[in-house]
Order: C-alpha cells, then structure tokens, then sequence
C-alpha cells in the first residue's frame, strides 16, 4: 500500500515538475515532507529507499569513464579543483569555526559540495546548450565531482579501524570483479531477461555485504560500478535507477521536519556564493569569462548527493540539507530560463 | 580553416563531434537516451539552433550531406561510395513485362544488349539475389538491375521496345 502510494506520487509530482519545466527532484521531496506530516511512517519502502542510492552509486560507477578521464585529465583537475576550493573548503572551515566537530562538518561540507548530476546534465540536454564548450567544461566537473565522491566515501567509511580490512576486502573484490568483466560480457549481451537480473543483483549484493561487514554501502556500490565499467550495462541499470530513486527521495522527505533555521539560511548562501565564485574562475581559466554565467547556471543545482550524505551518515541534518537541495534545484533551473 | 574535433566524451549525456568553420559551428551529440541533437551555430549569434532527430533520420540527414545518394526516384536511385567520389552507380526495380516472360536473363540477352546487369528477381514466392542465365522471368515478376545511368536508360528502353 505504501509503495503503491508513493510511486503514484512520484509518478505525479513528475508530470508536473516537467510541465512546469523544473526538475521533478525537489517535487520528490515535497511529497515526502507532505506524507511524513500526515503521520506516514513508511519504513515499508525504506528498503527500497535504499535500493535507491546503491543503484544511483552504482551507476554513477558505471559512469565514470577511465579512458575519458585519462584524454581529458588536465582539463578536469583545472576545473575540478577550483570547484573543490571553493565549494568544499569554505564550508568546512565556516562550520568548524562555528562549533561543529569535525565529522559534522565533513559531512555538511560534502553534501552541499556535490552539484547534481542528475539535474545539471539534463537541463543541459533539454536546454540546448550542448553545442558550446562552456557544457564540456560541466560535464568533467560532474565528473571530477563523481570522482571526489568516491574518495569521500572511503573516508567516512575508513572511521573505524577494524572496517579497514573490510575495506581492503572490498577493494579486493573490485580489482576481482573488474579482471573478469571480458569474460562475463557474453552473459550481459544476451536478449532474454538474464542480463537485468545480473545487473539488478550487483547493487543488491552491495545492500548484503554493507549489513554483513557494517561499511558503506554507497561506497561498495560505486566501486563495483567502476569495477564494471566496461560492460555497458547503464542503459539496463536506468529504470530500476529511476524508480527507486523516486521512492529514495519520498523517503527522504519524510525524514524532513519543516521549520526556520539559520544554519539552512547560512548554507544555503554559502551553496549559491561558492558556484558563483567557482564559476568565475573556471570560466576564466578554462573557456573565457562570459561563460562564467552558464557554468554557475548548470551547477547550481543540487540533489541526488546533497541527499545521500545525510540519509546514509547524519540524518540530523537532514532538513538543514533538505532545504538546500530545494533552493538550488529549483532557483537552478529557473535562472537557467533566464 | 576546418578543424574537426574527432569525439568528445560527454560522460552521462552522449558523445559530441563538431566541425569549425567560417561560418561558425555545427555539432552533433549522440545522446545516451539513442536521441541525436543537431546544433547550427552561426558566428555572431549567440544562441544556437538544435533539432533533435531520431537514430532513422540523422541517417537519412547523413545520407544527403554525404552525398551517397545523389538522386532518389520511386523505384531507384543513383549512388556514390565514399571515397569513390567519381563512380556513380545506378540502380533501379522494373516490373517484368507479359512480352519477355517466359524467357530466361541468358536467351533475352539483357547485359550484351543493354550493358546492366540483373542483381534480383523479386517472385511473388521467393527473392533471387544474383541470379544465373537460367533464370527464368514470369510476367509480374520484378527485378532490379544495376548499372550506370546510360546502361539503366539502354535497360528501360529494352523493356519498353
């Protein structure tokens, strides 16, 4: 009954998200928010929900391409570190300064780093916009970003002492996983339904493994999706990616409570200010500084990993987050209009 | 100055080509979603013109500005292969008048008088591609013949005298 619910909602929330033109992530949330007020507790679709990141890291994995990388890593550390500069030491050092320890704001600086992928590249799509260089320059960031993700999540996941080992296990596994690929890529090409049910149970080992040994597994699914790389599996990945991702993002809202907060207001400007400043510099240095605009516009947006930090490490912050990924995804794809 | 970029990876979007000209830029982006965006972006102008095309009509967009197909009629056409820009190759479908069938391709003589040569025979129960002399027409029968455009025209009066 929940689920059925909750994917109608979604299913909604996207018809009108996309009549309206916007991305239909914040929408998402907002039907959560709307459902955990009216007293649903849904720990039915929390499952899925968490279905819903492993396969989103997974095939944000999948999508981080070795040999691109290679061709165009100049480029990238170029922009990337800019970006990183500015938007991942700013707030660390902001919340630090203001009492947080240290994980909290880690954390807190991690998510609000992260531009959303999943909005960012399709508004570029839908916006026409491919044909200019500035777009080239996006994309490597979502990459280097992707990138970047990986690291973080080791490193949270490296906490603990004894999770080491689990982690070089995994690593393990990876490097296994990926020497073998060739071979299984037979198995993945065939017409009948086997490919989607390997594909559908990568991710859903990770979910096993993560409850089995207690580390990430957001991290255990990127990695395999890197692992996995050369098969070309993403096209059969995107409509489970899809679904649970919708019910990650219901759920998610309903972990939100809504109320005034100063520390949303604060990270909210320092979300919007560093784009803004990164852009500069990375148009600047990159393209030319006429695009500092676009960039800041299809970079603004943030969503998919803004949510996973805190659903995955903090769910205290999660309506401080909540209202960040509300701001910039909807003021995203509005000034992208402009 | 021309400058072709060869592929840009657009990881999560698609793959991008684009060509530099005077004029200004023309790109195509194969998305992932199997969609082809076609950009025209003329200098001085700063907002680009794109169509979105499905995988059949890029390549019938392919086919015209590559110039493979040179002429197309209802029931033929005349093409160039790449690289061999100057040999132009004519072929075209005849239905099988009632007047030769019953005869073989061999007895009727089709190549020695007109030069074209018959690559099919379409029956109404099977096709033969490259059929032997024996073949034997039927009337209602279609064949497609191959050829340059004289021998197609020597080929079309043959049929009709």
């Amino acid at each position: 009954m929940e689920l059925a619910v909750i994917v109608f909602a979604a299913a909604i929330a996207a018809i009108i998200s996309r009549m309206l033109r916007i991305t239909p992530i914040p929408a998402y949330i907002l039907v959560g928010m709307a459902l955990g007020k009216a007293g649903w507790h849904l720990s039915e679709v929390e499952f899925l929900g968490k279905l819903g990141i492993v396969f989103l890291l997974f095939y944000v994995g999948l999508k981080i391409p070795p040999s691109t990388i290679k061709k165009t890593w100049q480029r990238t550390l170029k922009s990337g570190t800019i970006d990183f500069l500015f938007n991942f030491l700013p707030p660390l050092v902001l919340l630090y300064l203001i009492g947080f320890d240290l994980r909290d704001a880690f954390i807190l600086a991690s998510a609000i780093y992260i531009s959303s992928s999943a909005i960012n590249l399709k508004m570029l799509v839908d916006d026409r916009k491919l044909v200019f260089t500035f777009a080239e320059v996006v994309v490597l960031l979502m990459v280097f970003e992707d990138i970047v993700l990986v690291a973080l999540l080791f490193l949270f996941s490296a906490s603990e002492p004894l999770t080491l080992l689990y982690l070089a296990l995994i690593a393990l596994t990876a490097l296994a996983l990926y020497a073998i690929s060739p071979q299984i890529e037979k198995l993945m090409s065939r017409e009948d339904e086997v490919p989607y049910l390997l594909t559908f149970s990568i991710p859903s080992i990770s979910l096993f493994l993560a409850e089995k040994f207690r580390i990430s597994e957001a991290l255990m699914a990127i990695l395999f999706g890197v692992a996995l790389n050369r098969l070309r599996i993403d096209k059969m990945l995107v409509p489970f990616k899809e679904v649970f991702l919708a019910v990650f993002f219901v759920f998610f809202g309903t972990m939100v409570d809504l109320h005034f907060s100063y520390l949303s207001l604060l990270l909210i400007a320092v979300a919007v200010i560093g784009k803004l400043a990164g852009a500069y510099f990375i148009a600047r240095f990159t393209t030319s500084k006429s695009d500092a605009v676009e960039v800041f516009k299809y970079t603004l947006a943030r969503g998919e990993f803004t949510v996973i930090f805190p659903a995955l490490f903090a769910p205290e912050f999660a309506t401080t987050l909540a209202a960040v990924v509300l701001f910039t995804s909807i003021a995203g794809s509005l000034i992208a209009k402009l | 100055m021309e400058i072709l970029n060869m592929a840009i990876d657009l990881s999560g979007v698609g793959t991008k080509y684009e060509i530099d000209t005077p004029d200004g830029k023309v790109a195509v982006v194969f998305l992932d979603t199997g969609k082809i965006q076609l950009y025209i972006l003329e200098k001085s102008c700063g907002k680009p013109c794109c169509v979105t095309l499905t995988a059949e009509e890029a390549r019938r967009v392919a086919s015209v500005l590559s110039g493979s197909i040179l002429e197309r009629e209802e029931e033929g056409m005349e093409l160039s292969l790449p690289g061999l820009a100057e040999l132009r190759i004519a072929v075209h479908t005849y239905t099988v008048p009632k007047r030769l069938s019953g005869k073989s391709i061999g007895e009727l003589g089709i190549r020695s008088k007109t030069g074209a040569t018959v690559i099919a025979v379409l029956k109404k129960e099977k096709t033969i591609i490259s059929p032997s002399p024996e073949t034997v027409l039927e009337p209602g029968d279609k064949v497609v013949v191959i050829g340059e455009k004289h021998q197609i025209e020597n080929f079309e009066k043959f049929l009709r005298d």
